[in-house]
């Protein structure tokens, strides 16, 4: 049994999880050679897909290149729009008499931090006294806020004046994967329910048995079937770790809201907007707005939050359906066990405040299609290599999130709870601790799955206001004049990109009528 | 910018047009539009390349003219020099704006060449057509065809992925560097690498003399050269 | 915030004390005033080992960081340019007829093989019947021409193919002492340490010397060497051996003068297997560095220096040898309380990567860039350090027992003992049985502070012709065109440089006497 070569993956559940998945593999194996190692996906044709996940990271760029989807097509089929930073509306602080505060968490930093690291320059006031860190090391904050796009019709397909991603809708995204991956790439798809998982003596997964097919045996299985964990949960037993007690949201309400009209502004932001006992999230389509609101059901009612919402939304939003999410937070104990792989939710879940779902299930994908096993021999090593990397990345995930929370000083009940210190990570309070007197530094990134980057962490500190003394190592960040330098070079930058660059839904139109050129 | 306006015998009942043998209004321009069908001429003088469309993003072939913007090294002492004029400027202040169902034909209102006095008129006494103005306008409607057929031969191109971004370095004699991007080229190891099936399929298409033109041309480059050179 | 720390005490020269200090010394600064002081003790007399005298490509930065012109190092320093290191017989028994040899360049650095990895291609044949380190860097042509890895015309510190030095260890130390004391602000204090002092808490308090009093400081960084004054004979942090995986524990070195002056320098370290260790070969520009590191179990002193002789050769007649002894581990925990120990004091393995200096780099460039400015601080510190230099360390040795234990060589028992099971490191094993059938990838490495890198991997595993099969999955790579093409750019490039490049004497000479221009 453990000699015998691994020829087909079966992939159980479709959406966003189960079809970027199958493209990946299917691309890397070359399946649409029948000699190669095979690909099918089993999808039931009744159960809705659950639709968040919305936003994505740059890494998507490369994905979409590398399993051959082209981005003029993407963006038209899936009502896709540029996405550069998120805006984290009144999180610093409980907005009082009409005034708001914000920050921004961008993409680009016009200089490299692990080259020049201008954060202690700012910090001590040496270079954009008065101004925010992101406006210091970086123009994209202000090309946020005059909604242009990171790129012009001239910029080949994926190239881009600033870095970038996208928001999307999820379900036709799944839909472009899907006919891409059956026409194009050799995957085999089955429409059906999985009634039964079947294992062999060993306790691997030998086959799945459906309510309208023959049983499917395979050697491999990916378990992309959402929070019912069909396979990794279920059949195998490995238990659900739940992270309530760190973070505290637990319900989601959404609204999709149509735009006024056709020439109505697209964002290329993400928006999260700090709320009584949540936040929002508003992600831009070009057809329409996404909308909701993360909320913590002990701290305030399911009609309020809805009321909550609507508030948000306007006058726009009467008439308008709402609908309700539960939220199961928390990881797997392990994501991979014997020949079978959680991928999605069905391997973990938390507030999408960082978008960080879809690039787990890219990272997920990219990194079983390079390790794939040749048999069942060498399996469990990949195994352990895969589970330490994951467990790593959930980890580090949570507890960048959890930072926006810890530093807020809003408060309302829910803000206070979340400052407690029983529900914070020792990790984020050693680093925080550390922070309040050193600078972050590259060596405090030393794994590389980290799924933020160094910058990530000076945004969102900086943005939180967090304080952070430098004064007694003032001596040690001598070169003033090179920061001076590289900060004037970024305030030049920015007075010439509002020359350059299109607004977003311009852009958007245009891509529409003549796509991107792939050179 | 050109200020379009359609040909009507009311608003331009005693319009004259210019003779235009100079191409004035190429001044000041680096390129020129040139179709598929001119390649073969053009090549003989001017290197034949590829740019974006700066609205649209998509391709359009052109006869490289200076080594700058704003700078036409075959306009001196009021006159085009060159022995071959692109047909897209003879064709000037003429215009063709299409529309759902039908195309009109504009002139451009601000150009030059546009008077009462001088030149050939577009409407008789009775407010009728001119034969010149329908001659014009017979050649208008041809040069936009043969756009179409640009457009098709340049998606020939790119769907057989033979064209790659290009950044001239040149060097002159006097030492002056010119670096000139955002322009496009056929790439001849592409095309020598395209497999026999895929070959002979462009051969049937007639394209390969255009191909080769245009790939020929880029040595025109020192044309332009020597042009600045002699300024 | 608790007691600053203000002054800073290395005790040791060498190059590990001089580098420590003057690394730190420029990043806090120590010429102004206010900044931290650092203050160097060494002992006038304790002759300096002398061992570690190849660098990797790190120290150009280093040294350009530290304001130092290259041309006067190398002239100062008896300084070669080092481009990697040639393995000669570590695969197969030499006899009269037959010997092979592969290199591992420094090349390798640039991480190539994260955007085309040409291995598996390789592996699949696609290069013929050409070695893989010939088909994949240039760099081994220019080594077997002998030629220099830059022309006297390209800039200081830049590179036409990546190098580092061969250097005289003991005029290193003095070189960096001459222009640290001068440009950096440190105080160079020449007495032997007598007593270790210890405050009530178990920091260091002081130390007493012969001859310059009791000298205070608030944190202290043992460069003693293998004495370890500080970190073990005052802390009692205890010494790991790790004799059971490496076996070699004395050295034997000699310095062989050229026959005369035209004499090619090799551009390349020399490591050569013998039957109870290893030679190495170092070309200075006056003398060639050549010892043998051996097994005191596998083989007698005297046989010892028999193979050694005849290994250097004629010109080694009537030259003395030197016996050291290698006493192979590292501590326990590199970094206690206020005390950091860098060098040999704190870790020591055979040169074979010639990994001791660039390690010294690397602890000196982490404890600058964390440098705690109070005694609150350096608890995260200490921990952070510890974790890091352990994890590089046992990387370290586990990259140096690969080159052992994946031989085909039995014909003594030093080499069959070196592959049994019991001496490999677990973490070696379970990659070794990976890399059977599946090539190594960038996920074998998810440190970010790997001391060795994929690309270095791939020419030690395929040097020494480590049987792979992957021809289950050649189907995933399907980019063979690509491949060809890259090897055959890598020959023609080679043969490109040969016309380009001056010989290596050519150019030592020349800098010698002209130095390299800084622009």
């Amino acid at each position: 049994m453990s000699k015998e070569t691994i020829k087909h993956v079966v992939i159980v559940g479709g959406g966003t999880a189960g079809w970027l998945t199958a493209a990946n593999l299917a691309k890397k194996f070359n399946s649409h050679d029948k000699s190669s190692i095979q690909v099918t996906l089993i999808e039931s044709p009744d159960i809705p897909t659950v639709g968040v996940g919305e936003g994505t990271w740059p890494t998507m760029r490369k994905t979409l290149a590398k399993i051959g989807i082209s981005e003029s097509e993407f963006l038209t089929k899936c009502n896709a729009s540029f996405k550069q930073a998120t805006k984290f509306v009144n999180w610093k602080e409980t907005p009082k008499n009409e005034t708001s505060n914000h920050y921004y968490h961008l993409f680009t930093s016009i200089f490299d931090p692990a080259d020049f690291n201008l954060a202690p320059y700012w910090n001590l006031g040496k270079v954009g006294q008065g101004q925010t860190y992101a406006d210091s090391v970086s123009v994209q904050g202000k090309i946020c806020e005059l909604g242009l796009a990171p790129k012009t019709i001239l910029n080949k397909e994926f190239e881009g004046v600033q870095n970038y991603a996208y928001h999307l809708d999820a379900g036709l995204f799944a839909k472009l994967l899907k006919d891409h991956c059956v026409e194009k790439l050799g995957v085999v798809h089955i429409p059906a329910n999985v009634t039964e998982v079947n294992l062999d003596e060993e306790g691997y997964i030998s086959s799945v048995s459906t309510d309208v097919a023959d049983d499917i045996s395979g050697d491999f299985f990916v378990d992309c079937s959402g929070f019912r964990s069909l396979l990794l949960g279920d059949a195998l037993g490995i238990p659900f770790h739940s992270i309530s007690d760190t973070l505290l949201t637990d319900h989601a309400v959404t609204i999709q809201v149509p735009y006024s009209d056709e020439s109505s502004p697209i964002a290329s932001t993400t928006i999260s907007t700090a709320q009584v006992a949540g936040w929002t999230w508003d992600i831009a389509l070009s057809n329409r707005r996404g909308t909701g609101y993360v909320y913590s059901s002990k701290h305030t009612t399911h009609e309020a939050a809805e009321q909550t919402l609507r508030d948000y939304i306007g006058s726009q939003a009467e008439g308008l359906e709402a609908r309700v999410i539960k939220m199961n937070v928390g990881y797997r104990d392990k994501f991979w066990h014997k020949n079978c792989f959680a991928i999605g939710l069905s391997a973990a879940f938390v507030e999408p405040l960082e978008a960080s779902a879809i690039f787990l299930i890219e990272a997920s994908a990219n990194m079983l299609s390079e390790l794939m096993p040749k048999n069942r021999s060498t399996m469990h090593l990949i195994e352990e290599k895969v589970n330490t990397s994951f467990k790593f990345r959930w980890e580090k995930t949570i507890d960048f999130i959890k930072m926006h929370y810890f530093l807020s000083k809003r408060e309302e009940p829910f803000w206070q709870a979340n400052k407690d210190l029983s529900t914070v990570p020792k990790t984020l309070i050693d680093s925080l601790d550390r922070w309040k007197d050193q600078l972050v530094t590259s060596y405090d990134f030393d794994n590389v799955y980290e799924p933020f980057p160094l910058e990530s962490y000076q945004y969102v500190l900086y943005g939180m206001g967090f304080e952070q003394d430098l004064r007694y190592s003032e001596s040690a960040y001598s070169m003033t004049d090179v920061a001076q330098r590289n900060y004037s070079q970024v305030q030049s930058i920015a007075q010439q990109v509002e020359k350059q660059l299109p607004n977003n839904r311009d852009l958007l139109n245009k891509v529409k009528q003549h796509g991107f050129q792939k050179i | 910018m050109a200020n379009v306006q359609p040909i009507s015998s009311t608003q331009h009942g005693d319009v004259k047009i210019k003779d235009n043998a100079t191409l004035a209004q190429s001044k000041n321009r680096h390129f020129a539009p040139v179709v598929v069908q001119e390649f073969v001429p053009a090549s003989q003088e001017f290197p034949v390349i590829f740019i974006k469309d700066s609205e649209t993003g998509t391709f359009r072939s052109i006869a490289l003219l200076g080594l700058k913007p704003e700078e036409n090294l075959f306009y001196a002492d009021d006159a085009w020099q060159a022995t071959y004029k692109p047909e897209g400027l003879t064709l000037s202040p003429f215009l063709l704006n299409q529309g759902e169902d039908t195309s009109l034909l504009c002139i451009d209102v601000d150009s030059d060449l546009i008077n009462k006095e001088l030149g050939e008129r577009l409407f008789d006494e009775q407010g009728n057509q001119t034969e010149w103005l329908k001659d014009q306008g017979e050649k208008v409607v041809q040069y936009v065809e043969k756009t179409y057929a640009t457009q098709n031969f340049i998606k020939l191109l790119l769907d057989n992925d033979l064209i790659s971004s290009q950044t001239l370095n040149l060097k002159l004699e006097n030492q002056e560097q010119y670096t000139l991007s955002g322009l496009y080229s056929i790439d001849e190891k592409k095309l020598n690498a395209l497999s026999d099936e895929a070959f002979n399929a462009l051969r049937k298409t007639g394209a390969l003399p255009a191909i080769y033109a245009s790939l020929l041309s880029m040595q025109r480059i020192h044309n332009l050269a020597r042009r600045k050179m002699a300024q | 915030m608790s007691k600053l720390i203000n002054q800073v005490l290395v005790v040791g020269g060498g190059t590990a004390g001089w580098l420590s200090a003057s690394i730190l010394a420029k990043q806090l600064n120590s010429q102004s005033p206010n900044a931290v002081q650092v203050t160097l003790v060494e002992s006038p007399n304790i002759p300096i080992v002398g061992v570690g005298e190849g660098t990797w490509p790190t120290i150009r930065t280093t040294l350009e960081n530290l304001g130092i012109d290259e041309g006067d190092f190398m002239r100062e320093c008896d300084a070669t340019f080092k481009q990697g290191s040639q393995f000669v017989n570590w695969v197969e028994t030499p006899t009269k007829t037959h010997s092979e040899s592969y290199y591992h360049p420094l090349s390798a650095v640039f991480h190539s093989s994260y955007d085309f990895n040409l291995a598996p291609y390789w592996l699949l044949g696609n290069a013929g019947e050409t070695p893989y380190d010939q088909a994949v860097a240039t760099q081994c042509h220019v080594c077997d021409a002998g030629l220099a890895p830059k022309k006297i015309t390209t800039r200081a510190y830049d590179a036409i193919q990546n190098y580092s030095y061969h250097l005289n260890a003991n005029k290193f130390s003095g070189f960096l002492a001459k222009h640290s004391t001068k440009h950096l602000g440190i105080k160079h204090i020449k007495a032997n340490v007598t007593r270790v002092n210890l405050d009530d808490e178990g920091y260091i308090e002081s130390v007493e010397t012969d001859t310059s009093g009791t000298l205070s400081a608030d944190f202290f960084v043992d460069c003693s060497g293998s004495r370890a004054l500080l970190i073990n004979g005052a802390l009692n942090i205890p010494w790991l051996k790790i004799d059971d995986i490496l076996f070699n524990d004395t050295a034997l070195a000699m310095q062989v003068p050229y026959e005369n002056e035209d004499t090619p320098i090799a551009t390349h370290t020399i490591a050569t297997a013998q039957e109870a260790g290893w030679t190495w070969d170092i070309g200075l520009h006056n003398r060639r560095g050549v010892g043998y590191v051996y097994s005191s179990k596998h083989t007698t002193d005297e046989r010892a220096e028999e193979v050694l002789r005849e290994y250097a050769g004629p010109m080694s007649k009537g030259v003395q040898a030197r016996k050291i002894p290698l006493n192979l581990g590292y501590r326990e925990k590199f970094w206690h309380r206020n005390c950091v120990a860098i060098g040999m004091s704190a870790a020591f393995i055979e040169p074979l990567e010639a990994s001791a200096i660039f390690l010294v780099e690397a602890g000196a460039n982490m404890m600058a860039d964390q440098f705690p400015r109070s005694r609150d601080s350096l608890q995260y510190v200490e921990e952070k350090y510890n974790k890091t230099f352990r994890l590089r360390w046992d990387k370290s040795v586990d990259f140096v027992k690969l080159h052992y234990c994946i031989t085909q060589r039995t014909d003594t028992a030093y080499w069959i003992d070196n592959c049994h099971p019991d001496s490999i490191p677990s973490a070696l094993k379970n990659r070794l049985a990976h890399w059977k059938t599946h090539p190594p990838t960038k996920y074998d490495f998810d440190y970010a502070y790997e001391p060795f890198v994929l690309d270095s991997y791939l020419f030690v595993l395929y040097g020494m012709k480590y049987n792979a099969d992957i021809s289950h999955n050649s189907s995933s790579f399907p980019r063979n065109e690509e491949a060809k093409m890259k090897f055959e750019n890598v020959e023609h490039v080679g043969k490109m440089l040969e016309k380009e490049l001056p010989s290596h004497r050519d150019l030592v000479e020349k800098v010698y006497k002209y130095g390299f221009s800084k622009i």
